[in-house]
């Protein structure tokens, strides 16, 4: 049985001036330096307004494996002609908001589904035996994983805020 | 979630003038990440308008003090039309912020974080009596603790945007 554990979410909220196609890009390229194998699951366009949603899930062993969700939601999104360094360029204008959350996924190759005992031992083994290393090595992990990808969107998106020290 | 005891309400901290976000934002989380809190943005909101940013963030970091107790501190930080400035400083260009900041602290401290005396209504009953006679000088002690770090950091952001007022 596959039991997942959840990293609370974090929304950001955004209003202004960007470029999403870069946008769109630099986080792609996060998930992929990371090794996630990154699944775009929604793609509604429906100007001026835009939703995604996206899935990205990593491998950690045969038994852990994370899994990172990413929804935007935009509205009132249009492209705008802007010279910046004295050169013409496209840009985005709009409003978004961009919800991130996270999960740890014990058994998810579903190698201890094949009997009512190996389900129960699973369930015994995650709560007593490997209580401490979900807690304090996975779910930490990830936790600043999805910390670390919050805070490079607000450093794309030039977000005065953007910067951890964490 | 268990018990929360507010031990710091209505402290406030207001500016007006130069400073810089980004500044402002690095040494909260430092500070925070120093002293053993781990991160929580509940809130981060920001609007580019042409009369400047409008910034809205609630962070409320969490710091484990034991499998029953954690403190809790929140900032509810407004900034209101920042301008982009661009300052000379003993000779070195510099990108500041102008307008108005106005921070609120809040600070409590959470018994039974983790519910586990929740659980059935003799647990709650247990955990009540536990928490209001026997662990009542504890949560004083560590009232305390959390006291303190709230002013210190109310002192060390008030010296820090007071610092910009002295340039």
């Amino acid at each position: 049985m596959t039991q997942e554990f959840k990293v609370p979410p974090v929304i950001l909220k955004y209003k202004g001036m960007f470029d999403w196609d870069d946008l769109y890009n630099k986080m792609i390229a996060w998930f992929q330096q990371r090794d996630f194998d990154f699944y775009e699951t929604l793609y509604k366009d429906k100007p001026p307004e835009k939703e995604l949603s996206w899935m990205a899930d990593r491998r950690v062993t045969g038994y852990f494996q994370y899994q990172i969700n990413v929804e935007f939601h935009l509205w009132g999104f249009t492209t705008i002609d802007v010279v910046k360094n004295g050169k013409k360029r496209k840009m985005n204008k709009g409003r978004m908001t961009i919800t991130f959350s996270g999960l740890v996924r014990t058994d998810w190759e579903g190698t201890w589904e094949s009997s009512p005992w190996r389900k129960k031992l699973e369930t015994f083994f995650n709560n007593y035996i490997y209580d401490k290393e979900i807690n304090a090595v996975h779910l930490e992990t990830l936790y600043y994983m999805v910390y670390n990808l919050h805070d490079k969107t607000k450093e794309y998106l030039g977000m005065s805020t953007a910067g951890s020290a964490y | 979630m268990g018990e929360r005891f507010f031990v710091i309400e209505g402290l406030s901290l207001k500016y007006d003038g130069l400073f810089s976000i980004s500044e402002l934002y690095k040494l909260i989380d430092e500070w925070f990440q120093r002293h053993g809190y781990e991160k929580v943005e509940k809130r981060n909101a920001e609007q580019v308008l042409e009369t400047g940013k409008n910034i809205e963030l609630v962070i409320e970091p969490e710091k484990f003090v034991s499998d029953y107790l954690k403190f809790t501190i929140r900032l509810k930080i407004l900034v209101e039309d920042a301008k982009e400035v661009r300052i000379e400083q003993d000779g070195i260009k510099k990108n500041m912020n102008k307008g108005a900041v106005d921070i609120g602290f809040q600070g409590f401290l959470i018994t039974d974080w983790e519910g586990r005396w929740e659980q059935k209504p003799s647990y709650f009953f247990w955990r009540t009596i536990f928490d209001k006679f026997v662990f009542k000088s504890h949560i004083k002690e560590y009232e305390g603790k959390l006291a303190t770090d709230v002013h210190q950091l109310h002192n060390e952001l008030k010296a820090f945007l007071n610092l910009y007022r002295a340039r």
